[in-house]
């Protein structure tokens, strides 16, 4: 700055460090409305006065990125955790995310939305499952060939399976993430996807009445029945746990067909640190995870 | 391979023109008070932030907001000790500096 402040110098066009300090406009603090994430913001909660001081909210609290690995632990326990509250999930990360899950008081809340240290505070995400009810289609006659024993297996992360007859031998696991989810496919997400997953093009696999799968899946339901994620665990985490538990069943390929209908998948800026968690996670284990990357039900984002 | 008939494959005839390398932007022309204008802000949020009450076992650092009118590649924010925590839309960057006095930046 300094040298920059000196102006033109001798047969220079621009004084030192033009392109930096011409470059900026405005340098500023982040504020409270800053802090206040979209889905919060969707329902009316923008300056900290929205927060009832006396009433509890679950929410997902988001830190901004630390120089090293202690730096992110000691910044959750001496700025989250010891704000009060009570802190339901906490994921850590090595890629620049950190979020807990908190139920807190919406006084512990305001002071939060205070702190420079705190990127953004929001509620929990519910995924953008699109239509409930998948269309009914009558086939006469259908062939489905299982299979091969050694065929890829492909996890699918999603609201989990039901015994389908035409996926029943292509299915080889179902496991809850949590455990306490169960397995069974009560919204009808997962099933949908699995089929994707096994069949591809199922209107071809209608007309010719035959359904061959070349590849086995087990599915991780993630979704409860209700069409949520776990209202405990924060989502990297809960991923992160249901990625890692397909692996250790031997899928090297992962897919991921839950949007945001709150988030644009890709705004044009850097890549967040959620897309760089599951760059680590692809890259560690070296498997493929495949997100839906666009796919929005509703909404001026709908395909 | 799935078989998409309501996707078909066309074979583009033309030959497109060779992407060339954006020049890069040049930042505007900025009047003799444009150091001064840029100090004062950081000296008001430096303030604003050391001001806060202190955490024990974190030292003081500053997280910054700004706008620019011509993109900065990120290598010469590290130079100047910042590390780019986020970008949005718009030109807006969120910076981290664990330098509350930012002097390689002064």
């Amino acid at each position: 700055m300094d040298e920059y402040q000196k102006g033109t110098q001798g047969d220079a066009k621009n004084p030192a460090y033009n392109q930096l300090f011409a470059a900026i406009d405005e340098v500023r603090s982040l504020s409270v409305t800053d802090r206040i994430g979209l889905r919060l913001r969707a329902e009316g909660k923008s300056p900290a006065a929205d927060f009832e001081p006396r009433l509890n909210f679950t929410i997902d609290i988001e830190l901004w990125d630390a120089p090293t690995q202690l730096d992110r632990e000691v910044r959750v326990q001496k700025i989250v955790e010891k704000a009060g509250g009570e802190i339901l999930s906490r994921y850590i990360g090595s890629a620049g995310l950190i979020v807990l899950r908190a139920r807190m008081r919406g006084s512990v809340l305001r002071t939060l939305l205070e702190l420079p240290a705190i990127a953004r505070i929001d509620l929990t995400p519910i995924p953008d499952l699109g239509e409930r009810d998948a269309p009914t289609v009558t086939i006469a006659d259908a062939t489905v060939s299982p299979p091969p024993d050694d065929a890829p297996l492909i996890g699918i992360v999603d609201s989990g399976s039901v015994e389908h007859p035409l996926l029943a031998s292509s299915l080889v696991q179902s496991i809850g993430v949590p455990e306490t989810l169960g397995t069974a496919d009560i919204w009808g997400h997962g099933t949908k996807v699995a089929g994707i997953a096994a069949f591809g093009d199922i209107r071809e696999c209608v007309a010719r009445g035959v359904f061959e799968s070349p590849v086995r899946i087990i599915s991780a339901k993630v979704v409860n029945d209700e069409g949520r994620f776990d209202d405990a665990a924060t989502i990297p985490d809960q991923m992160e746990r249901a990625i890692r538990a397909l692996h250790a069943q031997g899928c090297r390929i992962i897919n991921i067909a839950l949007g945001d209908m709150h988030r644009i998948p890709y705004d044009g800026g850097r890549v967040s640190p959620w897309a760089a968690t599951l760059d680590t996670l692809a890259r560690e284990p070296d498997i493929v995870i495949i997100v839906s990357a666009g796919n929005s039900s509703s909404g001026d984002r709908a395909p | 391979m799935a078989k998409l008939p309501h996707l078909p494959l066309e074979r583009l005839d033309k030959t497109l023109d060779r992407r060339r390398v954006p020049a890069p932007v040049t930042p505007p022309a900025r009047g003799s008070g444009h150091a001064a204008s840029i100090t004062t802000q950081i000296d008001s949020v430096a303030a604003e932030q050391l001001a806060l009450p202190k955490v024990e076992g974190i030292d003081p650092e500053l997280i910054l907001k700004v706008q620019l009118s011509a993109p900065i590649q990120e290598d010469t924010w590290r130079t100047a000790g910042f590390k780019v925590l986020a970008q949005e839309p718009g030109g807006i960057l969120v910076l981290f500096n664990d330098d509350s006095e930012l002097k390689a930046f002064r």
